[in-house]
């Protein structure tokens, strides 16, 4: 793996986004700490802003397999926008190299009238698909998406995972070099994940790079072998996945266990416990001082 | 998709030049931002029975009436229907390149956020769907002048390169209101009714004629001359030089500045969303 050229390079990436139209003035009563997000610059010019990323570094290898975590709002959708172009850095530098395709979301339908074929034609248009390798991808995605006769039916129709499937097979259809998946898997039953998984690791096979966002451990154990941890902005570790993932969320514990076993998770939360959802695994022992800023460790 | 090696150093406000750049990245993919152009047309009026031939309607009916209310007080002189039909077509373009371009990023901000494409790439597309929305319109004025015969020429072919010079100045300037529409959201509302305000100060559906005060609102208001030269043609007559020489003079300008401020601040858009 170590003798494959670096494909991404991010060197102190910073992140500052304005906010318009709020004045980041605080609430008299001074809210709890906010345990998700990024960091929040009041009063700046008028204008609040936040960091979603503050200084992260790292390379990536072509081919890896690398896996986004961190709680809502820790910067994994906006890293992933930085490296698929659509953010430009404010601070520090990135290099991706390579064609990249991004699947950040499920809504690409251009339309909800437009069918789900006449949608892949749309978003091939969108990507900047000849129409050679429109034909054969088209071919490609009734193939993988497995949708059959609802591609002629509008996508309206359709549910979140039939999006999610459909939207795949073309992001994946021309063979990027680079990969970036936000959180959208869960949508998709795990027959398509089985495919999914499949499917990439052919592109895989064929030294494609691969970057996914997700809270699904289950989801990033399939896909990913290294893992970076993002905390606020910052990127807290990053390792192989069986590592990261150990600090992350420690072994599996009964939730209605309530002996002091862990009471680190009890502090690293100001929110009352709610009951578990069983396809969101929540981290529950996270250490506190996690939150603060933490010597960047570089496992890298 | 993104072709190539891309490295971003942290953001730097380009100039002219980068604006230019982006436009002819986005200029190049024609085929694509005329196609989505015509399926965000076909797909709006899709479940319907008539289909876009709402738009011909909607203006046939429009037309009607303006011709009914005020053609009966000029006593139905100089082909008035189809000078009301050829200007309403024309503005309603022009309206639209101001009002519509206004909300185009943040209509388009799901791809955006998602696609890496030069922005100017969304403008054309919504420019692209005005443009069919004009050439569903154009069927009021060719019914009428197939009606009322106004003398055609060889100058009437001028109206050709008149109505490239309008497209063209759309094009410029949809982006600018783009960028203005997502930095500052009163934008929006505020052209939507400014153009309200120009239907009725811009000689569409009347003629300056003798009247001094006709006669200077039309003669101050540059959207009088980008109607004159597609419209006197249409009627028969030769544009006058200055309303070339006005149309030209505003494409350029608007050409310039949308170059200049889309360098300057087209990464900082996606942060407006």
């Amino acid at each position: 793996m170590s003798e494959e050229p670096i494909v991404i390079k991010a060197d102190k990436l910073g992140l500052k986004l304005p906010i318009f139209g709020f004045s980041g003035k605080r609430r008299k009563k001074k809210n709890a700490k906010a345990t998700v997000g990024g960091q929040i610059k009041r009063g700046n010019n008028h204008h609040a802003a936040v960091i979603p990323l503050d200084g992260v570094s790292f390379e990536i290898r072509r081919g890896e397999r690398v896996g986004l975590i961190g709680r809502n709002g820790a910067g994994k959708s906006s890293l992933l926008r930085v490296l698929g172009g659509i953010y430009r850095p404010t601070s520090g530098s990135v290099m991706v190299e390579g064609k990249v395709s991004t699947l950040f979301t499920n809504q690409i339908g251009l339309s909800h009238e437009a069918t789900g074929y006449e949608n892949v034609f749309l978003y091939g248009r969108l990507l900047g698909y000849s129409n050679a390798q429109m034909q054969e991808i088209a071919e490609d995605v009734a193939e993988f998406s497995q949708l059959g006769d609802y591609l002629d039916l509008p996508m309206r129709t359709y549910s979140a995972g039939m999006r999610t499937r459909l939207g795949f097979a073309v992001v994946t259809a021309m063979q990027p070099d680079v990969l970036l998946i936000d959180e959208i898997f869960g949508a998709g039953d795990r027959q398509f994940q089985d495919r999914a998984r499949e499917r990439m690791s052919n592109i895989i096979g064929q030294s494609n790079t691969l970057i996914l966002a997700s809270h699904s451990d289950d989801i990033l154990r399939r896909f990913c072998d290294r893992v970076l941890w993002l905390d606020h902005g910052r990127l807290v570790q990053d390792g192989p996945i069986d590592e990261v993932l150990a600090r992350y969320e420690p072994p599996e514990e009964d939730e209605d266990e309530d002996d002091g076993r862990k009471p680190r998770a009890r502090r690293a939360s100001n929110k009352p416990q709610k009951p578990r959802d069983p396809n969101k695994p929540q981290r529950k022992s996270r250490a506190r001082k996690d939150d603060k800023a933490q010597p960047e460790p570089d496992a890298g | 998709m993104s072709d190539q090696t891309s490295t971003a150093a942290s953001f730097n406000p380009g100039g002219i030049g980068a604006g230019a750049a982006d436009f002819l990245k986005a200029w190049k993919r024609w085929p694509d931002w005329l196609m989505l152009g015509w399926y965000d047309f076909s797909i709006k009026h899709r479940r319907t029975l008539i289909g876009p031939f709402w738009e011909t309607l909607q203006v046939g009916i429009w037309v009607g009436a303006l011709v009914l209310i005020f053609g009966a007080m000029r006593g139905g002189q100089d082909y008035y229907p189809v000078y009301v039909a050829a200007g309403v077509t024309v503005w309603n373009f022009i309206s639209s390149n101001l009002t519509r371009a206004t909300a185009v990023f943040s209509k388009n901000s799901n791809f955006i956020l998602n696609v890496d494409n030069p922005l100017m790439f969304y403008v054309l597309r919504q420019v692209a769907y005005n443009v069919f929305r004009m050439a569903f319109q154009l069927p009021v004025y060719i019914v009428c002048a197939l009606w009322f015969q106004p003398p055609f020429g060889l100058v009437t072919l001028m109206a050709i390169p008149g109505l490239i010079a309008v497209i063209l100045t759309g094009v410029f300037i949809a982006p600018l209101m783009g960028l203005i529409g997502a930095r500052y959201r009163d934008f929006g509302q505020a052209m939507s009714t400014v153009t309200r305000f120009l239907f009725f100060t811009t000689p569409i559906f009347w003629s300056p004629g003798n009247n001094a005060i006709k006669t200077a609102a039309a003669a101050y208001n540059p959207f009088s001359y980008f109607i004159a030269v597609v419209r006197e043609p249409l009627m028969g007559n030769m544009p006058s030089l200055l309303a070339w020489v006005v149309v030209l003079t505003c494409a350029l300008a608007s050409l310039l500045v949308t170059l200049w401020l889309f360098g300057r601040y087209q990464r900082n858009i996606v942060f407006w969303l």
